[in-house]
């Protein structure tokens, strides 16, 4: 492939121009670019191809679509306004009620139209990046219950198959990361890879719930000692392996988990894999769980304590 | 292996152990621990293709395609790095792929790239060509975080790069990515 920044011509400023003696002096390897590109968003992806002939060759690379990265919006919509919270049991009760709201359906069909252009049959990694909505700057807990709600049951749709126009694009999906990443303050969040290539002959929709029980920040904590607990006795879990990935984790705040297997049914899913929250809230975890949290605690840098001590404040 | 000019600055490191020697396209020597050196793999293979026998002897290593004022910047990164990462197994390319997007840029890389944009470029092609994956990686990564952040008109600006696209092409492909940056449903609204 030509090198894409090879050809520039000079620019104007200054740090333009020592840019481009770089590039054309140093012929920028195709690989470097290919590793940019592949840091980028899909859709900013698609923006970048704009810049020039050669940025969209290699853009539109058979390599970059094996793996698609979108941010989604994730609108807390359809909830009370005025709620606010007051005990788990409450949250899950307003959940219940809150049910479908129409705004989710339309910004399900938006977000399904923007990953139908993304989504190749080479695809095999579906990252979808949750981006709280700018809009709203005071988010409830339960706004956030729902919107990951929303987000989790993306993906289900997305691996269904039933919405007509992704019929068969997505069919090489092999991993869906629910990357419930970026919050407006930059803090991050717990998030969660499934793993379904191995069940493909068995339909999605009848081994998963949407995992809904880790965005709700305020319980995190014990919900990340609930993940560490997983750890330290994985034998408690036979049907459903969690590692960390990767391994070690530069900021333990972002615990991520991939779920590798699902069991077979609804109940079975309900009892053995996804702990929720509202009832984790109840019992105190074990004493060897609390006592792993605050060794890691103690093991984070000061910048991390900050970022958890805003975390528990959110 | 060839020898570079030795008459110019070494560093000296304190760890014990071997030494392996480099000199840098100016041909400025530098002593490195060998955990340090052979975080290269350029490095790494030719040590082991000389059987790890240079480090008894005056050879030195040289690295011509990395200038001095960058080399020191990348020794900064290595030294770092070989006292605080552990040793990772080799991962599948999917899994590479997923544990790329779990990571963040640590906090300690963050400050070691926050530099000016033409330094970051030089230090990702010497990590390049040292074949220092992770360096590399993380050069990258802020790269892409910078090119998310400006519109299409300024990265041509800043990178000089003349838009050779007709009217009527770039006309076409604006059309084609539209869609990428719509509006998305608002709350509240039912369309």
């Amino acid at each position: 492939m030509e090198t894409p920044l090879a050809q520039n011509s000079l620019p104007d400023n200054h740090l333009g121009r020592h840019l481009a003696r770089l590039f054309s002096l140093s012929d920028l390897p195709e690989e470097i670019m290919y590793e940019i590109f592949f840091e980028v968003e899909s859709t900013h992806q698609r923006r970048l191809s704009r810049v020039s002939k050669s940025w969209q060759k290699a853009l539109s690379s058979t390599r970059l679509q094996k793996v698609v990265r979108l941010d989604i919006l994730a609108s807390p919509a359809g909830v009370h306004a005025e709620f606010e919270f007051t005990s788990f049991p409450d949250v899950r009760e307003q959940m219940r009620e809150a049910g479908e709201p129409s705004v989710f359906y339309y910004h399900a069909i938006y977000e399904l139209n923007r990953l139908y252009k993304l989504l190749t049959v080479r695809t095999t990694v579906l990252q979808l990046n949750w981006k709280e909505w700018p809009h709203i700057k005071d988010c409830n807990i339960l706004d956030v219950a729902l919107a990951w709600s929303f987000h989790t049951t993306l993906a289900r749709i997305i691996k269904r198959k039933t919405f007509p126009p992704l019929a068969g694009v997505g069919v090489n999906v092999r991993h869906i990361l629910l990357h419930n990443a970026w919050a407006l303050d930059g803090v991050h969040n717990l998030h969660t890879v499934t793993k379904t290539r191995e069940r493909a002959n068995v339909p999605w929709t009848d081994y998963t719930r949407p995992i809904r029980t880790l965005v709700l920040r305020q319980c995190r904590f014990a919900v990340a000692g609930r993940f560490v607990s997983f750890f330290a006795q994985p034998g408690k879990y036979q049907d459903c392996q969690f590692r960390l990935v990767p391994a070690e984790c530069s900021s333990w705040v972002r615990i991520p988990l991939l779920i590798l297997d699902f069991t077979t049914t609804e109940e079975e899913t309900n009892e053995r894999t996804l702990v929720s929250a509202v009832d984790l809230h109840y019992e105190r975890p074990p004493d060897t769980v609390l006592e792993t949290l605050a060794a890691k605690v103690e093991a984070l840098s000061e910048a991390a304590k900050e970022r958890w001590r805003m975390e528990l404040i959110r | 292996m060839s020898t570079a000019a030795s008459s110019s600055t070494s560093e000296t490191i304190a760890e014990p152990g071997l030494k392996i020697k480099v000199s840098t396209k100016e041909g400025e020597v530098f002593e490195l621990d060998e955990k340090v050196a052979k975080m290269s793999q350029v490095i790494r293979g030719i040590l082991e293709d000389l059987g790890e026998q240079n480090g008894g002897d005056d050879s030195v290593l040289p690295l011509t395609q990395v200038e001095t004022r960058i080399f020191r910047k990348i020794l900064v990164w290595l030294k770092y790095h070989a006292g605080h990462d552990k040793e990772e197994a080799p991962k599948a390319e999917e899994d590479e792929i997923i544990a790329r997007f779990c990571e963040e840029i640590p906090e300690w890389d963050q400050k070691f790239l926050n530099v000016d944009q033409a330094v970051i470029l030089e230090i990702m092609l010497a990590a390049d060509y040292l074949d220092i994956k992770k360096l590399r990686g993380l050069c990258c990564k802020t790269v892409a975080n910078i090119l998310k952040t400006k519109t299409v008109e300024q990265i041509r600006e800043m990178y000089g790069i003349e838009n050779d696209f007709t009217p009527e092409e770039e006309e076409e492909i604006r059309k084609q990515t539209a869609w990428c940056e719509d509006e998305p449903p608002r709350q509240g609204s039912n369309h």
